[in-house]
């Protein structure tokens, strides 16, 4: 009887765990009821990405060693043997979809200065630090000039950019892909909004933290077998010679 | 005798296998709800950050015949510290009310000309604003007269001057949305303040 009690005990509470996480879903649905139904409510389910890579565009290309690397004119030219196979990175290409990570209440500015931010394990900063870019770097304020007694808000997200190292076999007139295993760059978005000293406006600002602004991505990540060079080699290989199409492991095609 | 001793021994050995039982379940609970709460995945689920949504039936009027609001718009070309082969680009938006009216949820997003397209480094969205799920107050009672909403990003350094001029030119559009109330405008040429610091490869 104890034992029976235990587990339903056990399954009640799962019962409730996950109630409660449907109740969460549901509510977070009503939250845009006061817009009159002007504001899109986002499609719940994920998001499929959907990038063309277009193999004849390596089909001559030098493999490159590194992604900024510029291929370098060979002094001579060695032509491959049939069935000879190499590894090609092809260029980045981002969807321009930004994903929502995490975001701070509004409530009093100084009462979360320090709550953090991340973006799953890859990156964290705090609000304070949010604000800070967004007044000094993009509205060119002293940070004395943010009122801290009045509501504000902080804001990450990410975006991703995608690019593929391939598999290549050579069929004697050129490189045939045979593997194409994708990986991604993350990128971090910031967003702030705050009241300026004086109180008359609410400012809102945000900031792509990209390359052309001189930073680098914050994690990668890679699909199964990206870092295999050696077997994505020779599935280029098995592939080539058995007549089959490629083996592509990717999120965008 | 021997009987009873091997039943009180299945018995124990029953009753050792519930209690074990019992420890894997709830052991795989915490480590289902840990995990859970700690899942490192990434969200999937594309940001509704801006509010790029026009319902079909808004009409854009023109922003100086807005009763409400007084629209100012200011775009920047080359204000801050310029990288090697870009430099920056601001869109900022000054929403100003004109009346005593209270707008609770207060929020405004900027959409800045398809023709920028071709120019911004960063155009994978094309809007600014607001964020978040609540928005602002505006109530000249207490001070709070708006909201400037902005957007700093960057454009190559080596762009034709004339075709940049032309696209800065073309109308903003604004979307205002508060409880209750909504307006749509559109911030034509004359209306815009374009500022090109000129330190360009021309």
């Amino acid at each position: 009887m104890k034992f029976k009690k235990i587990v339903s005990t056990v399954l009640l509470s799962l019962i409730v765990i996950n109630s409660n996480v449907v109740g969460f879903a549901a509510s977070s649905n009503d939250k845009y009821a006061n817009y009159e139904k002007s504001i899109k409510i986002q499609d719940e389910e994920s998001y499929m990405p959907k990038l063309e890579i277009n193999y004849s565009n390596y089909e001559n290309r030098p493999s490159y060693s590194k992604l900024t690397e510029k291929s370098l004119i060979q002094p001579c030219v060695v032509i491959p043997m049939e069935g000879e196979t190499r590894i090609t990175l092809t260029d980045l290409q981002t969807d321009g979809v930004i994903f929502d990570d995490d975001i701070s209440n509004k409530t009093t500015l100084s009462n979360i200065l320090n709550v953090s931010l991340m973006i799953g394990s890859y990156f964290a900063t705090t609000v304070q630090n949010i604000v800070k870019d967004i007044a000094i770097l993009k509205f060119g304020m002293d940070w004395e000039e943010v009122e801290l007694t009045r509501p504000g808000q902080a804001k990450i997200s990410h975006s991703y950019s995608y690019y593929s190292k391939l598999g290549q076999v050579w069929n004697g007139s050129y490189w045939v892909t045979k593997v194409d295993i994708e990986a991604r760059k993350i990128y971090r978005h910031e967003w702030a909004s705050f009241v300026e000293k004086d109180g008359a406006y609410t400012k809102t600002n945000s900031y792509d933290f990209t390359p052309i602004n001189g930073y680098n991505e914050i994690g990668e990540e890679k699909r199964f077998e990206f870092d295999n060079n050696d077997w994505i080699r020779q599935e280029a290989a098995d592939k080539y010679a058995g007549g089959w199409p490629a083996y592509v492991n990717a999120w965008t095609h | 005798m021997l009987m009873r001793g091997l039943t009180n021994i299945v018995h124990k050995k029953i009753v050792m296998n519930k209690k074990y039982f019992l420890m894997v379940i709830s052991c795989s609970i915490i480590v289902f709800t840990l995990t859970g709460c700690n899942n490192e995945t990434l969200s999937t689920t594309p940001s509704t950050m801006y509010d790029d949504y026009i319902p079909d039936e808004a009409i854009f009027i023109d922003s100086s015949e807005s009763e409400k609001f007084t629209y100012e718009a200011i775009i920047i070309v080359n204000g801050f510290e310029d990288k090697d082969d870009y430099q920056s680009l601001q869109y900022q938006i000054k929403i100003t009310s004109k009346t005593d009216d209270i707008y609770e949820n207060f929020r405004a997003t900027g959409f800045i000309p398809d023709e920028m397209k071709n120019i911004m480094e960063i155009n994978t969205y094309m809007v600014f604003g607001s964020a978040g799920e609540n928005g602002t107050i505006i109530n000249r009672h207490n001070g709070q007269q708006g909201l400037i909403i902005a957007r700093t990003t960057w454009i190559p350094k080596n762009i034709d001057l004339d075709k940049l001029k032309s696209a800065l030119k073309k109308t903003l559009r604004v979307k205002t949305i508060w409880d209750n109330g909504s307006e749509y405008v559109n911030i034509k040429n004359d209306d815009l303040k374009i500022q090109i610091k000129i330190d360009m490869d021309i």
